[in-house]
């Protein structure tokens, strides 16, 4: 065998972990759906126009995460509350139980150096419950991450769909999982919802 | 002929070897402790809110991959235990600020002094995409409900003058009882 040859065999078998990395990324981020406790309470998610128009707002990628969330998160509750209401603004609520307010204190991605090296995509979700009454119950941070090679300049838009869907979906795995096990909102005594005097 | 090639394969492993160094640049989990074992705490109505300042420039590159000390930025290790039996209290770290107003002095405390947020501390938000941010964003201290019982630590990021010895800093830490919706206000002086 040639020396050129010796070194091209040399080269494939050196990359050969190199073609695992992602994939073993891509097996972490796709975990199954947390099993979450359903508390006894009405809930009304609020989910502002601001917040699903959230993008991060620094470097050459833009992570939509904002319309991410607007979509995965109302699933992913669902299964937490009896019943979940979305609306856009507080003031809609109705007659509900609690209100659950979302808001993103980071999105943060690094940019890729090189076509086959990974990107990474940080987001951060502070979370206020309140009562009926306005005031604080339970605050909590969620968090999702995610890592995945972007590829070339064709498979960009669906890597990165990909890692922006993979990471909300982390996010709102953790949030289900933290509110589910709140004590603040499991001994919440508060009296039944009562029919919504404003139809 | 042989030489191009060569060099073509030299370039190759030069470019696995960055790829391979970029999936490796995981940091390690900096070491805490129960609140009570710090030196600076202070101990108020169940609470126990205890400080440690990471000012030695190893230990930041170490924990932070950066030589924050340089950039205008003095990291400040945060550790909250609520010890109380029943009350539990709400922590919003956008309610942490400082007591007192630091100066920024030299050429990474000015830029340090253009990220600064409401509460007179570092936005990391405000700071460039790349791998310091994702390093100080991930051992930010976060929001939380203390259940009676429960711990939440991480850090805070302090501006600090680079040309001038380090001013005495001082540390307002407010906690909402969740229950009353009390707030008592935890200052630390260092």
């Amino acid at each position: 065998m040639s020396i050129s040859r010796r070194c091209l065999l040399l080269l494939m078998l050196s990359c050969l972990p190199l073609a695992g990395i992602p994939l073993m990324a891509q097996q972490q981020t796709t975990a199954s759906a947390p099993t979450v406790q359903k508390l006894p309470l009405t809930a009304a998610l609020v989910l502002t126009p601001e917040f699903c128009a959230t993008v991060n707002n620094k470097g050459g990628l833009k992570f939509p995460v904002g319309k991410a969330a607007c979509s995965q998160l109302p699933a992913t509750l669902n299964a937490v509350f009896t019943t979940l209401t979305r609306v856009d603004d507080s003031s809609k609520a109705g007659n509900v139980q609690v209100l659950l307010e979302p808001k993103f204190t980071d999105v943060s991605g690094t940019q890729r150096a090189f076509t086959f090296s990974k990107t990474e995509l940080v987001v951060l979700v502070e979370w206020t419950i309140r009562d009926r009454e306005g005031n604080s119950i339970w605050i909590e941070t969620a968090q999702g991450s995610g890592a995945r090679s972007m590829g070339n300049n064709i498979t960009l838009r669906k890597n990165l769909d990909r890692l922006v869907h993979e990471t909300v979906q982390q996010m709102a795995d953790e949030s289900a999982t933290k509110m589910s096990s709140a004590p603040q909102l499991l001994n919440l005594h508060v009296e039944p919802a009562k029919a919504d005097r404003n139809p | 002929m042989g030489r191009p090639f060569s060099l073509g394969i030299v370039g190759s492993l030069l470019l696995f070897v960055l790829a391979v160094a970029s999936y490796s640049s995981e940091l390690p989990e900096y070491p805490m402790q129960p609140a009570s074992a710090y030196a600076n705490k202070v101990v108020d109505s169940g609470l126990i809110v205890a400080i440690e300042v990471v000012g030695d420039t190893e230990q930041q590159k170490k924990y932070f991959n950066s030589n924050l000390n340089s950039r205008g930025i003095l990291p400040v290790l945060v550790v909250i235990q609520n010890t109380s039996a029943e009350n539990a209290y709400l922590f919003d770290k956008s309610a942490v600020a400082l007591g007192n107003t630091i100066e920024a002095i030299g050429k990474g405390a000015l830029k340090a002094g253009a990220l600064l947020g409401s509460g007179g501390l570092l936005d990391v938000t405000l700071l460039p995409p790349g791998q310091m941010r994702m390093a100080l964003t991930r051992r930010e201290i976060r929001s939380k409900t203390l259940s009676p019982g429960s711990t939440v630590s991480g850090f805070v990021y302090i501006p600090i003058s680079i040309d001038a010895p380090r001013k005495s800093v001082h540390l307002q830490v407010p906690l909402t009882n969740a229950h009353s919706s009390e707030i008592e206000v935890i200052n630390l002086v260092f």
